[in-house]
């Protein structure tokens, strides 16, 4: 503390400090230490709970996308692979009764050359 | 062998040689000699380059570690688990030279650990400063640590760390939240010799802010340089995240850029010192604002937009240099701005010296671990383990 008879700004000395005492200046700074401390954990705990859960359901999704995607393949698959057996069983058929058909011709035509 | 005597004699070799050689002689020198020998400091100027740069500049730029880490392991940004290791040793680097340089500041540095041990200052803010950069030390040498042990192939040790990731992100976060902040808090009890321009309530908000862009433009600015001389050292991922990385920060770092000019905006309005801006320190208060925070924001969003890696690498060291400016600014130029001009502090070419020394050091200590512990490759006994 300087204590003097003349005006400080005679003897060089500033004289616009202010009256506010130093620790006023700081003590709101180190007030939020502890607010910081508090709530940083459950802030970023909750961020890493958020970005987390975002992973599981973004996997989640891509199964059943996938799951999707497999049935309606198979699905697809089926249906085609019936539609062919059908066709092919028509085309079987035809061909068999075709065959038939031939071979009972020849029957009638043998047994006609045979009668004459 | 041969190869060791290669590395000395090549021209980094040289240069760092004569840096270290020069720097263990003025380490004598000022521990010998005491501060008055080395330093143009004085009771008007207690604090020169080596709290402006060596700590304030040398913390807010290791502030990479933090972001990134809680990038990927908070945010769940997994693309970038890559740059994690990296980025904690210059984090982890960064921080140890900013303890190694604050014994060369203190005047008895036997004493640092006083506070913890002998008797605490609760109510300083420097007593905070020094908790969390203690702890978060500790905290970066555990999160690096499992580099170290897959080198060493101590498997069950790592596996424990590696369990604690996310709790030590989340309290390397609440560490870098309190000290990067604090670090701008300790200049709230000087209103009467900071210019009124950089003097702010806001203050602690400011340096925290401007770590976090800080942090971002340093792990572009160090993938950069790495991909230059590490490149061999590198796996796919590595090589091929590159682009990745650079796109992803550098959008991050233009909209937390454009964010702190906003406040900074606002820091000028709450203390109503517009009228300030027309005097010569008003001047020099818009380079920094418009030439290294605006201008950085500008160049990164376009860089991002036209996916121009070069302009964004640019941009990065261009804001790495704002963040530098901005502290020496603070810390400096602008403080004791009132004095005298015989009365103002530059720093003797020791001190210099002795801060390029200390950065050789890190230089020195990130190509050795770079080298031989897997920083830039995964190593092939944990692959897909983390």
């Amino acid at each position: 503390m300087n204590i003097s008879g003349v005006p400080f700004k005679h003897l060089g000395m500033r004289e616009d400090l202010g009256v506010t005492p130093a620790p006023e200046l700081t003590a709101g700074a180190l007030g939020a230490v502890p607010i910081v401390v508090g709530l940083w954990p459950v802030l970023l705990t909750g961020i890493y709970a958020i970005s987390k859960r975002k992973e599981r359901i973004a996997r989640a999704e891509q199964e059943q996308a996938v799951a999707a995607a497999l049935t309606q393949a198979r699905e697809k698959g089926e249906a085609k692979l019936s539609e062919a057996l059908e066709k092919a069983e028509v085309k079987n058929r035809t061909a068999i009764e075709a065959a038939v058909k031939k071979a009972l011709e020849k029957v009638a035509e043998t047994q006609t050359k045979e009668g004459s | 062998m041969t190869a060791l005597v290669q590395t000395f004699l090549s021209p980094f070799g040289i240069v760092a040689g004569i840096i270290v050689i020069l720097g263990l002689v003025l380490t004598v020198l000022r521990f010998t000699g005491g501060l008055a020998t080395v330093t143009n400091l004085s009771d008007y100027n207690a604090w020169g380059i080596w709290i402006g740069f060596d700590l304030l500049t040398g913390v807010a730029l290791a502030a990479g570690g933090f972001v990134t880490s809680a990038a990927v392991y908070i945010f769940g940004m997994k693309r970038y688990h890559f740059a994690v290791r990296p980025a904690l040793l210059t984090g982890f680097l960064g921080y140890s030279l900013v303890v190694l340089a604050l014994h060369y500041d203190v005047g008895r540095p036997w004493r640092l650990p006083y506070p913890f041990i002998i008797r605490q200052g609760t109510t300083s803010v420097l007593f905070e400063v020094g908790a969390c950069v203690a702890l978060y030390l500790t905290v970066l040498f555990v999160e690096f640590f499992p580099a170290a042990l897959e080198w060493l192939g101590l498997k069950k040790v790592r596996g424990l760390i590696i369990k604690l990731t996310l709790l030590l992100t989340i309290f390397g976060v609440i560490l870098s939240t309190l000290h990067q902040s604090s670090l701008g808090a300790l200049f709230l009890i000087a209103p009467s010799k900071l210019h009124p321009l950089w003097y702010s309530s806001y203050l602690p908000v400011f340096f925290f802010i401007s770590s976090i862009f800080a942090g971002f433009s340093m792990v572009i600015f160090e993938s950069t340089l790495s991909h230059r001389y590490f490149a061999h050292k590198m796996d796919e991922t590595h090589l091929k995240g590159r682009e990745d990385v650079a796109l992803g920060f550098g959008k991050a770092a233009s909209f937390v850029l454009a964010g702190y000019f906003t406040i900074k905006i606002v820091g000028i309005a709450a203390g109503n010192n517009w009228y300030l801006l027309g005097t010569s320190y008003g001047f020099w208060f818009l380079v920094e604002l418009l030439g290294f925070v605006a201008l950085p924001c500008f160049l990164y969003a376009v860089g991002v937009r036209d996916r121009n890696l070069k302009l964004i690498k640019w941009a990065a060291v261009w804001t790495v240099l704002g963040v530098v400016l901005n502290r020496l600014n603070v810390s400096l130029i602008a403080f004791n701005w009132h004095l005298p001009s015989a009365d103002r502090y530059f720093p003797h070419w020791m001190e210099i010296a002795l801060s390029i020394f200390i950065v050789t050091i890190g230089i020195i200590a990130f190509r050795v671990i770079a080298t031989i512990m897997p920083v830039f490759y995964e190593h092939s006994d944990y692959k897909d383990l983390h």
